[in-house]
């Protein structure tokens, strides 16, 4: 294991060299273009053996890793925001077929107004899609997690492919300390490359195949139920890889989800990708002012933790109430809230039976790369503090549009 | 090359529990699970004119032309959706689409 300087594009980079997929396609669009530069030279020095294949868009990159999945092979592919969206057709089909393909995504807002900047409504937008969805926090969990993803992918119970998502400059363009394993390490770890003959989904010469076939009616909701309890059902080989993976590498988080400061926390932010570096800050500083201030990090999103999420915030495990519950995403789904409110809502109601539950407010921040800082987040604990008193507040609050709203 | 007076649909039994089905959505190669032929009203039929040339055999969307005696083409029932697309693209004219008697 060897530490390095390196953005989160660039451990990214690392960390699909060290999984060997034997086919990369990718379109480059900022802010993730140095991982498909770094694969590109990886692969011109020898030190990936892959086929590097030039496309002429983001449409026929995850076109073209599907189809070298379905030849039996490990495949990467990266994009962004409105290559995201291009996409979008080809991810229900890769979901629907089952191909563990694994995907970068550096979070970026979308047009119009154009913006290149970072926020999250690219790969939201896409939460049906019936990809795994990983939201990493730092350079050092997005190397791991394109090296966990992998594994959860191509899991005979899982099958199906991982979108691993980085805040766009945020996290892809800031450096820091990585500890990048050796290749022996990794080996160690992931299956190989090449699935193994039979493999669902994959052609077969010895027994011939149709692949991606029509289904009628009634047929059609069988796979599509299929599709659903697999997904959910991932929870399980997901914290397996977690903890797999914390006894290989002797670092990482087991869990869908990660609590900090949580268990005696009466005001909790919920959040997911970098900013959670900062609310910790922010949770660090309120607690020398005897404020209990919690975090529940989400890590993923797809499948939904459920469990998880009620047990973090209502489990029996915890010595304070929570009395206020901010969700702090970038994002709005347009005429409701944001789309990880609505997630987290969704699955607060399952403990609503159990008693009234805290007032919620959605912090809708960081939209096309606004920035989010430490006095900002005090803010948010401001207002769940006053909302816990029993103030009323609006539900939906931009960051920045406090004296529109 | 499969005896192709075999080309039939071959139905799918539908497993009760669903983790018996597929494990993704694909199939044994040569199953049609439902017939095409529901979708049909005119049926391509074939004629003496037909010089064996192959191209119908190559244009058909749906793989529903085979290759008789003297690669004298003929249509699997079953498979056939009546699109007409064989009768359009034939230089011979060879394809006429009647009526489906085939049903
Ligand atoms: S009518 Fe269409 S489906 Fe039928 S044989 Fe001709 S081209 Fe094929
Ligand atoms: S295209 Fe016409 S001439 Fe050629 S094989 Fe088919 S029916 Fe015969």
């Amino acid at each position: 294991m060897s530490v390095q300087f390196l953005s989160g594009n660039e451990a990214v980079a690392h960390g699909v060299r060290l999984s060997r997929p034997r086919v990369v396609a990718a379109y480059p669009i900022t802010p993730q273009t140095v991982v498909v530069e770094r694969l590109a030279e990886m692969v011109e020095d020898g030190d990936l053996a892959a086929e590097f294949v030039h496309v002429e868009s983001e449409h026929s990159a995850l076109a073209l890793v599907m189809g070298s999945a379905a030849m039996g092979v490990r495949t990467f592919t990266a994009t962004s925001s409105q290559g995201l969206l291009y996409m979008a057709e080809c991810l229900y089909y890769t979901a629907g077929g089952r191909w563990p393909i694994v995907m970068m995504n550096a979070n970026r807002a979308l047009a119009l107004p154009w913006n290149i900047y970072g926020d999250q409504s690219d790969s939201l937008a896409l939460i049906s899609s019936g990809w795994i969805q990983s939201y990493a926090e730092t350079a050092q969990e997005a190397l791991d997690l394109v090296i966990q993803s992998y594994a959860i992918a191509e899991d005979l119970r899982v099958r199906t492919p991982v979108l691993v998502n980085l805040d766009g400059f945020v996290l892809t363009h800031t450096y820091e300390p990585v500890d990048v394993p050796e290749q022996e390490q990794v080996d160690a770890f992931l299956p190989s490359p090449d699935f193994p003959v039979g493999y669902p989904g994959t052609f077969n010469q010895e027994n011939p195949q149709s692949l991606a076939i029509t289904a009628g009616p009634g047929d059609y909701t069988v796979f599509k139920f299929k599709q659903h309890q697999d997904m959910v059902a991932a929870a399980g080989p997901i914290r397996e890889v977690d903890e797999r993976f914390i006894q290989h590498f002797g670092r990482g988080v087991a869990g869908l989800t990660e609590g900090y400061q949580l268990d005696d926390a009466e005001l909790v932010i919920v959040t997911l990708g970098s900013i959670a570096g900062t609310v910790r800050t922010v949770v660090d500083e309120l607690r020398t002012e005897g404020v209990k201030a919690g975090l529940l990090r989400l890590r993923y999103l797809r499948p939904f933790p459920t469990a998880e999420v009620l047990a973090g915030l209502f489990g029996p495990q915890r010595s304070a109430k929570v009395a206020a519950i901010g969700i702090l995403e970038k994002d709005i789904s347009f005429g409701h809230q944001g789309t990880v409110s609505l997630e987290v809502k969704a699955a607060l109601y399952e403990a609503a039976t159990q008693g009234a539950l805290p007032p919620a407010i959605n912090f809708v921040a960081g939209l096309g790369g606004q920035e989010i800082g430490l006095a900002d987040i005090r803010r948010f604990f401001t207002a769940l503090a006053e909302a816990a008193q029993g103030q009323q507040k609006p539900l939906v609050q931009f960051l920045g549009m406090e004296h529109a709203q | 090359m499969a005896d192709q007076s075999d080309w039939k649909v071959r139905p799918f039994q539908r497993p009760k529990n669903p983790q018996d089905w597929p494990l993704t959505p694909q199939c044994e190669s040569g199953y049609l699970a439902t017939s095409n032929s529901g979708w049909r009203t005119l049926w391509p039929q074939i004629l003496d004119n037909c010089n064996s040339c192959g191209l119908c055999f190559v244009y058909c969307p749906d793989g529903a032309i085979a290759k008789g005696e003297n690669d004298f083409p003929y249509v699997l029932a079953d498979w056939c959706k009546g699109c007409g697309l064989c009768a359009k693209e034939c230089p011979k004219d060879a394809i006429r689409m009647n009526e489906d008697d085939q049903k």
